[in-house]
Formats: C-alpha cells, structure tokens, sequence
C-alpha cells in the first residue's frame, strides 16, 4: 500500500475521506470521515471539541470541501470523542441548517453537548437516501457495543461499513490501514470496551450478508476486504464484557 | 391474531405502573380514558370496549406519546412480551436525506 500522510485528508474511496488524527501518545486514533454526494457533504463523527484535535479535522476538511457545506452529521454514539465538537459546525453552518441523525437512544445525549439542532432518529434496518444515484446510507443498531443505542453505517455506494467502537484498536505504531499486527490492536480496545459475547455475535449476525469492501472503524485502522474475514472471525470468538 | 390476552393485560399494567409513578394519575387516566382502557381506583385496569387490540393499539400509541423514554419503554416491553407494534409506532424504513426533501419543496 502507498505510503500516506496522515497530516492530510486522505481519499480512501471517491469523494469519500478520512480526516482524522492520530494520537500517537495515547495510541488512540480518532477516525471522523467525510462522505460527498453531489451536493451533500456528509460528516461521521466528528469528534472532540479539545482545539488540537478539532484543528486537524477542520483543517483536513476544509482542504476538500468548506465546513459551512455539511448537509448531514451521523453520530454512532454519544461519547465525546464522537460528539463533542458538533457546534463547531452548528457555528459554522447553523443550527438547523444541517441534519444529525442517531438513534433515539443516542439524540437523548445530543443536546448536552450544547447542541441546538434537531436530530433526525433512526432505527436498525432504516435508510436514509443521499445524492441523486439512490446510494443510501443504512443503519445498523449494534446495542450495547458499547451503548445500548450505538449504531453503525453501511454506505451502499462504495460498500463501507463505519462501524464506531466495533473493530476499532489501540495502537502507537498506528497506520491509516490495518496491517498483521491489527487483530491484536484490535483485540485490546474490544476486550475492554465491548460488553459481551452475546451482543457481539448478535451484531456480527447482522452484518453476515453485507458485502463490505472496507470497514471504517472511528479509532485504529480502516479494515480492507482481504483482511475483514478475519477481524469477524477474531471478534466472533474474543472473550470481551471481562472487566471487574 | 394468536396474541395472549394475558400477556396484552401484563403490558397495560406494566406501563399503567409505571405511568402512574412517572406522569402522575390525572396523565395516566386521560390517555386511559382516551384509549378505552378503565383505570379503576385501585390503580388495576379493565377495558372498555371489546375491541381489546384496538384499545391497545391506542393506549400504546398514547403512552409512547409522552416523550423517547417512554416510546422506548413501550418497545422494549413488547419486544418481550413479542406482541406487534402498532402501525403508528413503526417507522419508514427508508427516506431521503433532510437536504433532498428541501430542495424538492
């Protein structure tokens, strides 16, 4: 694979980019990315409100498209390093003058980050359809992992999976796309974070027909096809919910 | 239908319960008597009408009206007692984005 520079916004698939940062320190990647259809510019989890890191994502951004041209802000969960920096871009585009859609569980939370615009829910199976082609964005409830009402997003255009929390890793020697040493990295965020077997393998139930061609995960590495039989099946059969 | 009267009776109480510890009784008996569902002083219930799953349906509908929580309470609690949504509880399984209904107003 090329080698990339992870102070640009890289292009992983057309018009579709990851434009986050990695923490090298807390080996803690964060993995916001930007989808553009046409005249809609769709943000994933934009991340935290700390300047450091809300700079890079604005900046990386704003080398592809202005901030002021989102359209749609998709949420997977509530967490802080997801959305704490949604009014950033209220403040630049305007509260309502953009949509957030979550899971009803999750747009509870949403206004505590001082949000104003409303938020579109969203329940497992729906989709909401982007652009003029008929390329939809579906919504995969995945409870529990790590919050009750997470979600994941499957992009039937390009087939990518922007699965939050789930296939995420830990690692210093962090690269843009898994490489052989991922599984493991992988394994250390999910044992920790993920709550249990059952709700994994519930999840993987889900998404066992997509045809997915990269997994986008919000922190570690961006899974590519050769490599996601294997995540699966690694977090199929990983003892996870063990914390006491 | 092949739905259990019993377990349509444990969710009216369940929710009527909790109804009446979260939204106080004057709530709990308007969307009782709008549904035609009975709130007796006792706090059990009895129905109305005979049309049980029509009196359901709008006592579910009702109640998942007052706000998230307690839409999320209503299904969850027939998710496990595995009695159909209403109709008017489900959602649209596909829409366009908010931007594309805007531009073909």
């Amino acid at each position: 694979m090329s080698k990339i520079d992870p102070k640009k916004a890289i292009e992983i698939k057309p018009d579709v980019w990851w434009i986050g940062w990695p923490d090298h320190d807390a080996g803690f990647s964060n993995n916001p990315y930007l989808i553009i259809e046409g005249d809609e510019v769709i943000l994933f989890d934009p991340g935290s409100r700390l300047d450091t890191h809300w700079q890079w994502v604005k900046k990386k951004m704003e080398s592809v498209v202005p901030l002021e041209k989102i359209t749609m802000v998709v949420v997977h969960h509530q967490d802080p390093d997801l959305c704490a920096a949604i009014p950033f871009v209220e403040q630049a585009v305007g509260v309502n003058n953009f949509e957030i859609v979550t899971t009803e569980r999750t747009a509870l939370f949403i206004p505590y980050y001082d949000v104003k615009t409303e938020v579109t829910t969203v329940d497992d199976g729906e989709s909401i359809e982007i652009g003029e082609s008929g390329r939809e964005l579906r919504f995969i409830t995945s409870p529990y992992l790590h919050f009750p009402g997470a979600m994941v997003t499957y992009d039937t255009k390009e087939k990518l999976l922007f699965s939050s929390d789930i296939f995420g890793g830990f690692s210093i020697d962090w690269a843009l796309y898994a490489n052989e040493y991922y599984l493991e990295a992988m394994k250390v965020f999910s044992q920790p974070y993920l709550s249990d077997q059952r709700h994994v393998r519930n999840f993987l139930g889900k998404i066992k027909d997509l045809d997915i061609e990269m997994i986008c995960p919000q922190h570690g590495s961006l899974i590519p096809r050769e490599r996601i039989k294997e995540a699966i099946e690694t977090l199929y059969n990983l003892e996870v919910g063990i914390w006491e | 239908m092949g739905i259990d009267k019993n377990a349509i009776q444990e969710l009216v109480d369940v929710l009527v319960a909790r109804g009446l510890g979260l939204y106080g009784k004057e709530k709990m008996a308007k969307i009782c008597s709008d549904s035609g569902v009975a709130l007796l002083d006792d706090n059990s219930t009895d129905w109305l009408d005979d049309d049980i799953m029509g009196s359901l349906n709008k006592f579910l509908v009702n109640y998942a009206g007052f706000n998230i929580a307690s839409r999320m309470t209503v299904m969850v609690l027939m998710k496990m007692v595995n009695i159909p949504l209403p109709e008017e509880l489900q959602r649209k399984k596909k829409r366009k984005s908010r931007f594309r209904r805007l531009l073909e107003r």
